[in-house]
Parts: structure tokens; C-alpha cells; sequence
């Protein structure tokens, strides 16, 4: 058996060969890199006339959380709050690029400039508003508490001190469960599901998550059940980063232009049925 | 328990997603192996200039954990250097550079194992120190890497699994959206985990095909 290495390829020429393709894809990496690069060049201009100069607004989105927005089968973002994002570009005359995040990583791609606004079911709170610039609620929505079919001790919300409940990170059913409850021991996930497939096993007594999506889960899923009433009732807002005042301005404006057309019905008809 | 409509139904869309998974590997190995050769290299090199910071960089990236790396790149360096990196290009970068430090050790090992009596009879002869390597040394001492580059390639078709947690679509993250989509996490799980066994037996019969054809018989 010939030895390629010895024979046909000297170890300096593989050493070169290696270090152009290296180069190469550096160079290839940093092309895409600059082309990414096209946020915070001019501050003063501000960033609402930079998106309508450049023709996109880019949306950070957690596409884990159906009906609001998750993946199709198609491969596509889809969701209700797509639908009302593509709505508000619309009103700003621009067209909207979604991104996918890890739910925990929304807030930072917000700081960072990753993306222009966050338009994904994010709940308003007083902490997040520290880091983030909060436009005025576009849905309501409530908590709830999620055990298994055959659970007899938990009836509600109250019944949770002494217990090990399931939550994603960083959503407000993890602050609920963390600070407001006392004597609740807290499990955090970072996918959606993972608190529910714990609950499965057994090594969660009870799950606390948004109301919407414990509705379609159990419906895929009859071996849970919603116990006590909806509590901890909330409003999502479209995240903009502190400074972009004048995004903000225009994203309230066209929200409240999407809901007086009639626009925000149609959307809400669509994605939650006849309410 | 499998939902079998599901399973037939989503596989198509995640072993495309498998494809991204092969590619970006392809990619990071190209790159850790470059960046490896490089520092392994430096790292026996008597000036002290190169070897220390080789060292350094290969005591870092083995010591700090890939997804913290790759946290780091996609999140943290951008707004402090200034550029927005895609998480293709994070997810790369992070594989590659992480990788680097593994390779390099392997090289290292190739190159010492090479027998000393070589190089003194290659210098007793005037070859020079690059002369050397080039001839002498490097051909042997990468046939005998060969098997642990194969398993660096294994590790970083497993590892590219993390750049699903900034958001690259690959096959894990595809199978994400597929839980999140069906509320079944089951079937979804099963067939990535199928998925990443064929593609890591496959790899691994044809590079064994390859260390078979490069071994001294």
C-alpha cells in the first residue's frame, strides 16, 4: 500500500495547502462577518431612519413558543406574533428578517445589537425594563399550573410550597416560582418542553408556564392537566434596546394603527380560534 | 410510543439539517487542523516568543468549556470589538480555534514520535530545519496522527451540536423546533440521535478505509 503522505504529498506542501484553506475561510468568515456589520455605525442618525434606509428591520424571535412563533413544517418562522410583526413592517415600510435565539438569549441579542427589536411574546416586568425598552402591550396573557392527569394533592397555585415545579429559564413563571413563592423548590430548563418531559417522568411535581402553550401541549399530550385558576395575568410587549426611542415611538404607533384597522383581530382570529 | 407519521414525515427536513451539521465540521476541522499544525509547531519551537503563547492559547482552549467559548464569541465579543458575527461564522471560529488546541497536541505527539536518530541523520547530511520537517519529518509524523484526526473529526461532528444554542440551524436545533412544533419529544429526539449514529459510523468506516490505505503496510 503506497503511502500517500510519503510519497505524493511532502508534509510542507499539506502545510501550505492547510494554511490557504484556513486563510480562505477566514477571509470567507470575516466577508460575512462585515457584511453582518451594518448596525451602530451612525448613532446620531438614529436607528429608526437607519432601518428605513437600509429597507429591513431584523426581529429576534425564540421559535419554541407555538401558537406565537415556532417552526412550520415547511422550515418557516411562523406564529401569531409573526404575523403581527410583518404587520408592523408594514407600517414602517420595511420588510421584517426574523432570527432564531435561545429563549435566554433574546434579551442579550437586544444589547448587543444582534437584532433590531424583539417581538417575541416577552413579558413586561419591571426587570426586564432595566435592560430593555418595552412597547405598549399587544396581548395578555396569564400563568398557569400544569400536573399530571392523575395528580390529586396539587389543586392550585397554593398547593405549590413544598413542591418541585418545572419552569424554562428566565420566563415569569421562573421569577414567579423563584420569588414570589415561598418553599417551592425551582427546576429551570432551558427548552420549553424539557420542564414538561420532567413533569413526564416524574421528577417535577408541577410546571408553571404560560397559559397558551400549556392549552396546545395538553392537547397533543392528554396525560396532563391544568389545575386551580389562571394567576399572575401579564402583557407581552416588542423589545427595542433602550436607546432607539425613536423605534419605539413608531413601533407603538403602528400597533396601535394594526389593532384600530382591525388587523390585530384578524390575526388573533387566525391563531386562537373564535376567543 | 414513536409516532411513525411523524417520524417519516420530519426526516427529510432534519437530514437536511444534517447536511449544515456536516458542513460546518467540515469546515471547523479544516480550521483546527491548520490552526493545530501551526501551533504544534510553535509550541516545540526554542524561542521562547512562540513557544509561551502557544502554550498558552492550547492551556486556554482546552480549559475553558466549548459552549462557553461559543457563548462568548456570538454574545460578548461583538459589542466590545465592534463586529457582528453571524452564528455560522461564531459557530465555526469557536469549533475551529477550540479544536486547534486537540490538534495541535496530536501533531505534537506525531512529531515526537518520529525517531530523534532521523533528524540527526538528516542534519549530519546538511538538510536544514525546515528541510527536515518537510521530508523527514512531517510525512511520518502525520500518517501516525492519522487515527487520532479521525477521532477529532468524530468529536467535532458531536461538538457542532452546540452552535444550536446560538441559534445555527443545524440538526439539533431542527429537532428543537420539531418538539416545539409537535409537542412530541420523543419521536423528534430519536431520529436525531439515528441521524448523528449514522453519520458518526459512517465517518467512521470511511476514515478507517483511509488510515487502512496511509498505514506501513
Amino acid at each position: 500500500m503506497k503511502a500517500v503522505l510519503g510519497r505524493t504529498l511532502s508534509g510542507r506542501t499539506a502545510m501550505l495547502a492547510l494554511l490557504v484553506c484556513a486563510a480562505a475561510i477566514l477571509l470567507a468568515l470575516g466577508v460575512a462577518a462585515c457584511g453582518g456589520d451594518e448596525q451602530g455605525a451612525e448613532e446620531p442618525q438614529g436607528l429608526l431612519a437607519e432601518i428605513q434606509e437600509r429597507g429591513y428591520i431584523t426581529n429576534g424571535v425564540n421559535p419554541e413558543f407555538a401558537p406565537f412563533e415556532f417552526v412550520d413544517e415547511s422550515g418557516d418562522i411562523v406564529g401569531f406574533d409573526i404575523d403581527l410583526a410583518n404587520e408592523l413592517g408594514k407600517q414602517l415600510g420595511v420588510e421584517v428578517r426574523t432570527q432564531d435565539f435561545a429563549f435566554d438569549g433574546l434579551i442579550p441579542a437586544l444589547a448587543g445589537r444582534k437584532v433590531d427589536m424583539v417581538f417575541s411574546a416577552l413579558t413586561i416586568t419591571p426587570e426586564r425594563a432595566k435592560s430593555v425598552a418595552f412597547s405598549d402591550p399587544y396581548f395578555e396573557a396569564t400563568l398557569c399550573v400544569v400536573v399530571a392527569a392523575d395528580e390529586t394533592e396539587i389543586t392550585g397555585p397554593d398547593d405549590l410550597p413544598g413542591k418541585k415545579v418545572g419552569v424554562q429559564i428566565g420566563t415569569t413563571g421562573d421569577i414567579v416560582a423563584t420569588e414570589q413563592m415561598e418553599g417551592v423548590e425551582v427546576a429551570r430548563f432551558q427548552q420549553l418542553a424539557a420542564p414538561f418531559l420532567e413533569l413526564q417522568k416524574g421528577g417535577v411535581d408541577a410546571v408553571i408556564i404560560d397559559t397558551p402553550y400549556a392549552e396546545l401541549y395538553i392537547a397533543k399530550n392528554p396525560g396532563f392537566k391544568i389545575v386551580g385558576d389562571k394567576f399572575n395575568t401579564e402583557e407581552y410587549g416588542v423589545c427595542v434596546h433602550l436607546e432607539d426611542e425613536d423605534l419605539l415611538a413608531a413601533i407603538n404607533d403602528g400597533l396601535a394603527e394594526i389593532k384600530a384597522s382591525g388587523k390585530y383581530d384578524e390575526i388573533l382570529a387566525k391563531w386562537f380560534g373564535s376567543e | 410510543m414513536i409516532d411513525w407519521i411523524l417520524f417519516w414525515d420530519a426526516a427529510p427536513y432534519l437530514v437536511r439539517g444534517a447536511l449544515a451539521t456536516l458542513y460546518i465540521t467540515a469546515l471547523s476541522t479544516l480550521l483546527s487542523m491548520a490552526l493545530g499544525l501551526l501551533l504544534a509547531v510553535a509550541r516545540m519551537s526554542r524561542r521562547p516568543w512562540l513557544r509561551v503563547p502557544a502554550i498558552a492559547y492550547i492551556d486556554f482552549m482546552r480549559g475553558v468549556p466549548l459552549l462557553v467559548l461559543l457563548l462568548f464569541i456570538y454574545f460578548a465579543l461583538p459589542p466590545t470589538i465592534g463586529i457582528d458575527l453571524s452564528p455560522f461564522a461564531a459557530g465555526i471560529i469557536g469549533l475551529g480555534t477550540c479544536g486547534a488546541a486537540y490538534t495541535a497536541e496530536i501533531f505534537r505527539g506525531g512529531i515526537m514520535s518520529v525517531p530523534h536518530g532521523q533528524i540527526e541523520a538528516a542534519q549530519s547530511l546538511g538538510m536544514g530545519y525546515w528541510k527536515t520537517m518537510r521530508i523527514v519529518v512531517l510525512p511520518q509524523a502525520l500518517r501516525v496522527s492519522v487515527p487520532a484526526l479521525t477521532n477529532e473529526w468524530i468529536t467535532l461532528l458531536k461538538d457542532s451540536s452546540l452552535v444550536s444554542v446560538i441559534g445555527m440551524e443545524e440538526l439539533v436545533r431542527r429537532g428543537q423546533f420539531v418538539i416545539s412544533r409537535t409537542f412530541d419529544a420523543f419521536t423528534p429526539l430519536l431520529l436525531v440521535a439515528l441521524i448523528y449514529l449514522v453519520l458518526t459510523y459512517g465517518s467512521s468506516f470511511i476514515l478507517n478505509r483511509l488510515e487502512k490505505r496511509l498505514s506501513y503496510d
